[in-house]
């Protein structure tokens, strides 16, 4: 049948083309994605099943000659009845292995929670907490966690719905302002994993990303700590006059940086950058953290987001090499 | 009296006055009817354009065609145009046309009604698409969440004109529904009963009593969302003790039957064409007609599974998750029932079939993967992506738009008397079928790697590039499809092939009356005998033969048994409906702009009411007024 072998063809190329992506739900890198990705493959043979049955017998009754018996209405009586137990009996599996899996998922680590995300205009502050519930830091746009060890996230917004996804790892999980939600996440590899939000959240909801790291467990406990060290001895004269920059330029009223000056608090807020320069990417996790890619944000960040909360600011030649020198060097 | 000289009286009473003015007054329901089809078809292609718009920007990544304003004020105004003002009104309108002339009876209950809520229908729309030309439309999706819906954060006009443009379609939908209820239940032809109601007005009948109980949710819902944004009050603002979760319930609560009130009638036409076409009654019209009733109340129970990521508890979640599933029953019947009909019957494959047959095929791979996002834990992985984007329009294009251009080619010569042309028919479908897939499937791959919905762009390193090129292409292409319709409609107009009055060769009422009707439908009302009249009877023979002809009657039937209960006097044209419609839009178009004009607008109602009232019945004279 050549309807047969289209669907051969469809499985075929949504089998290679799931895995392109780099944020594909078919990574499969955490146990509730891998749970996912099985209960994917149960509804993918099952609605297979139904459209090859429905359009076989579409197409025998199309192509019916006319001089063909007609088929009686007992026959048709019988049809019914066995499409309705088939029918109800698919649906039993579907629900079967939608409540197994689902339960899967709800099995969360009574932990405390670590790491705590709050969704912003649009970007993401990352709190991390020790295991007392003592404040460490704050970050944002990149979520380190330990290979391995499944983490609790505490999920929130100050403003609109956002909804938290890192396709590899997990589902999605909204952030609903007044509303905290929590999301327990474990990666089982080492690695990189790009995660967006996924509820429409205004103006730049498109470019709003950002990066869970995950790495060993020393690396993981190294990167705290020196997250929790101050980044700010003058390492060299551009340095200092980078610094003196963020200040002339009014950078410091919406970015803060631990140590040298809190910014305002403001719906305009823009990320913590204590420690910009160890950051893999910025804007949202939307540009790889290079001078060129840095450079090019400093100077029209409203051409590349537009309606995004940073205004274009005229900086002079040396005070934009010495602000670049500065941040790259906030490690 | 001699049949000329009854049918010239008849002609008489029910005339439509000329001129522009003549043509606001009109009250008659073939011509509010196909008002509403045609407007709601011109609101499709409008909304159709701002699609293709959106595949422009998203063919590749990082392209800047449009910028994010602009792209979010035409993804929501897409989506709120096709839901309010096409596939409602739509199927609104179709059941204005058909369902009167397909129950032997002569006009709607309230016909001043159904011309009220064409204008406000109408009115809504303008505002839609007016507030996109001047920049300030709509820009936080369809369904509108909160709190980026609030003041706060949208201090534009854009959502004061989404409340009021979804009012306007509240409004409108709810006086068709009445009208739709009333008429069919208390006017149809003698001997009529329940059990003899032909599918299309079961289908049209259950959609009027779903907007009855599902339109409330969004009425409360889009009055506090006014409240809350004209006036402060602060239902939907967490930090004062609002809960934005509330919003949800409510649009859900209407958004989710919302695809049903579209769909039921669709299959409603699907039922209708496929018997014709093959030449055969429906097989299994008791399990049709009780998957429709069942999928009319079913789909009240699961508008939570729009909100399955949300943080709402798990157990409660599953039995949405459960009930959501369940739907695929009644459905399944559906689909059973449409293709036994076809493997008994003779088929003839007129343009009208095989857009039930494409139907067929895309809506059951739209209902699958409705059943995919239904499961739980699948929904929290696809849950606004593309995979949804793919769903839904699957469901909608394929469950909705199809089985309406099958309708529209099937009754076309009721409307206006000339057949449209069958190449071109077949053109226009073909391209639909492969261009709409081209489009769309892609995009249920897309949404499983990860793309989510409502983006204006996307970063190069994401690769998804090359499908959504393929989906793009598609797009075009079924643009082109749809051209080819308005092309047939033009050639249709020039050179088309004048129909009979049944020229299928159908079975229901609405082909006994001239192709197109008279304003008085039928010269005596028909008396029925059959599921099938037009097929079993030889000719339905006269219920009736001393209704007046100097005035606008009507018949009046018993409920269940459908006996003659009464003859009621009908009003006639009257131009205060439209005036109606003007002091309303005073009301929820200046509420833009200050709360002041709806205090106005009271005095104006008022007014118009007190005109559309005036107690002194001249039509019992026949007399135009």
């Amino acid at each position: 049948m050549i309807k047969g072998r289209l669907i051969l063809l469809l499985t075929v190329s949504f089998a290679l083309i799931s895995c392109t992506s780099e944020q594909s739900t078919f990574a499969g890198l955490g146990p509730q994605a891998v749970n996912i990705i099985n209960l994917w493959w149960i509804l993918f043979a099952i609605s297979s099943i139904v459209l090859i049955t429905v359009s076989f017998f579409l197409t025998k009754a199309s192509l019916r000659k006319s001089t063909a018996p007609a088929v009686d209405d007992q026959t048709l009586g019988r049809g019914l009845v066995i499409g309705l137990v088939g029918t109800i009996s698919l649906l039993l599996v579907i629900i079967f292995s939608t409540l197994t899996l689902g339960q899967a998922l709800s099995d969360e680590e009574d932990g405390p929670v670590e790491i705590e995300i709050t969704a912003k205009m649009w970007w993401w502050q990352v709190k991390y907490f020790d295991e007392s519930g003592k404040y460490l830091f704050e970050t944002a746009n990149e979520i380190h966690v330990p290979v391995n060890r499944a983490m609790k996230l505490r999920l929130l917004s100050d403003n609109v719905i956002h909804s938290f996804w890192v396709p590899a790892l997990a589902g999605k999980v909204d952030m609903i302002p007044g509303r905290v939600n929590h999301l327990t996440i474990k990666a089982l590899k080492e690695g990189t994993f790009r995660g967006q939000c996924a509820e429409f959240c205004g103006v730049q909801h498109a470019l709003m990303a950002f990066h869970v790291v995950a790495e060993s467990e020393d690396k993981y406990k190294q990167w705290i700590h020196a997250h929790t060290q101050r980044p700010l001895a003058i390492k060299s004269k551009k340095f200092k006059r980078g610094r003196k920059a963020f200040f002339s330029y009014d950078c410091i009223r919406c970015h803060s940086i631990d140590g040298l000056k809190e910014a305002q608090v403001s719906k305009f807020s823009g990320p913590n950058l204590t420690h910009f320069g160890s950051r893999k990417y910025f804007a949202a996790g939307t540009y790889p953290n290079t001078k060129g890619h840095l450079s090019g944000w400093l100077l029209d960040p409203q051409g590349l987001k537009p309606g995004n909360y940073m205004p274009a600011t005229a900086i002079s030649a040396e005070d934009f090499e010495a602000i670049l020198a500065f941040l790259k060097e906030l490690k | 009296m001699e049949l000329n000289e009854k049918m010239q009286k008849l002609d008489q009473a029910w005339a439509n006055p000329p001129g522009f003015i003549g043509w606001l007054r009109i009250v008659n329901q073939t011509n509010i009817g196909v008002r509403y089809i045609y407007t709601s078809l011109i609101f499709f292609f409008m909304s159709g354009v701002l699609g293709l718009m959106m595949r422009v920007q998203l063919a590749s990544a990082e392209t800047n065609v449009l910028g994010p304003e602009v792209f979010n004020q035409i993804f929501t105004v897409h989506g709120t145009a096709m839901m309010f003002l096409f596939a409602i009104p739509m199927v609104e309108g179709l059941g204005a046309y058909i369902v009167p002339l397909m129950i032997g009876t002569r006009d709607l209950s309230f016909p001043r009604l159904s011309s009220f809520s064409y204008f406000v229908f109408l009115i809504g729309g303008i505002t839609l698409f007016g507030s996109l030309f001047m920049n300030v439309a709509p820009n936080a999706g369809w369904f509108d969440y909160v709190p980026l819906a609030l003041k706060e954060w949208s201090p534009g006009k854009n959502i004061d004109v989404y409340a009021t443009v979804i009012t306007f379609i509240e409004i409108s939908a709810l006086a068709a529904a009445v009208e739709l209820i009333v008429t069919i239940l208390k006017q149809r032809a003698p001997g009529m009963t329940m059990a003899r109601m032909p599918v299309f007005v079961w289908s049209i009948l259950v959609m009027a009593f779903m907007i009855v109980f599902a339109m409330p949710g969004v009425i409360v819902g889009s009055v506090m969302l006014a409240l809350d944004r004209i006036i402060g009050t602060v239902f939907f603002e967490a930090s004062l003790g609002g809960d934005s979760l509330l919003w949800q319930h409510l649009f859900w609560w209407f958004g989710h039957p919302e695809v049903y009130i579209a769909f039921l009638p669709a299959a409603g036409v699907v039922s209708t064409i496929i018997p014709v076409f093959c030449k055969r009654p429906l097989y299994g019209y008791t399990a049709v007609v009780m998957s429709m009733v069942a999928t009319g109340i079913i789909s009240f129970g699961l508008w939570v599974h729009h909100m399955f990521t949300t943080g709402i508890p798990d157990q409660a979640s599953a039995f949405f998750s459960v009930a959501s599933a369940m739907i695929a029953i009644p459905s399944g019947i559906q689909i059973y029932c449409w293709i036994a009909t076809i493997l008994t019957g003779r088929p003839r494959f007129n343009t009208a079939l095989l857009w039930c047959m494409g139907f067929v095929i895309v809506f059951v791979m739209g209902g699958l993967s409705g059943i995919m996002v239904a499961s739980l834990p699948f929904d929290k992985q696809t849950h606004d992506t593309y995979f949804v984007v793919a769903h839904f329009h699957y469901v909608l294009i394929g469950g909705v738009v199809f089985p309406v251009f099958g309708g529209i080619y099937y009754w076309w010569p009721k409307f206006t008397g000339k057949l449209l042309n069958e190449k071109l028919g077949k053109i226009n479908f073909w391209l639909v079928v492969i261009g709409f897939n081209i489009a769309f499937f892609p995009m249920h791959i897309l949404g499983l790697q990860g793309m989510p919905r409502r983006i204006y762009t996307y970063i190069e390193e994401m690769n998804w590039g090359a499908m959504n090129m393929l989906s793009s292409l598609g797009a075009y292409l079924l643009g082109v499809g749809f051209f080819v319709f308005i092309i047939n409609v033009i050639w249709t107009i020039k050179k088309g092939e004048v129909a009979s009055n049944n020229p299928w060769d159908a079975d229901t009422l609405e082909w006994l009356a001239d192709s197109p009707p008279k304003n008085y439908k039928f010269v005596e009302i028909p008396r029925v005998k059959s599921l099938n009249p037009l097929w079993d009877d030889e000719m339905p023979v006269d219920a009736t033969t001393g209704m007046r002809v100097d005035r606008r009657e009507v018949l009046i039937t018993e409920i269940l048994s459908s006996k003659v209960q009464a003859v009621v006097i009908l009003p006639t044209n009257s131009i205060w409906p439209f005036v109606l419609a003007l002091a309303t839009a005073v009301a929820f178009i200046g509420s833009i702009f200050s709360p002041w004009w709806f205090v106005v607008s009271i005095g104006l109602v008022f007014i118009s009411i007190t005109g559309w009232f005036w107690p002194h019945r001249p039509w019992d004279s026949g007399r135009d007024v």
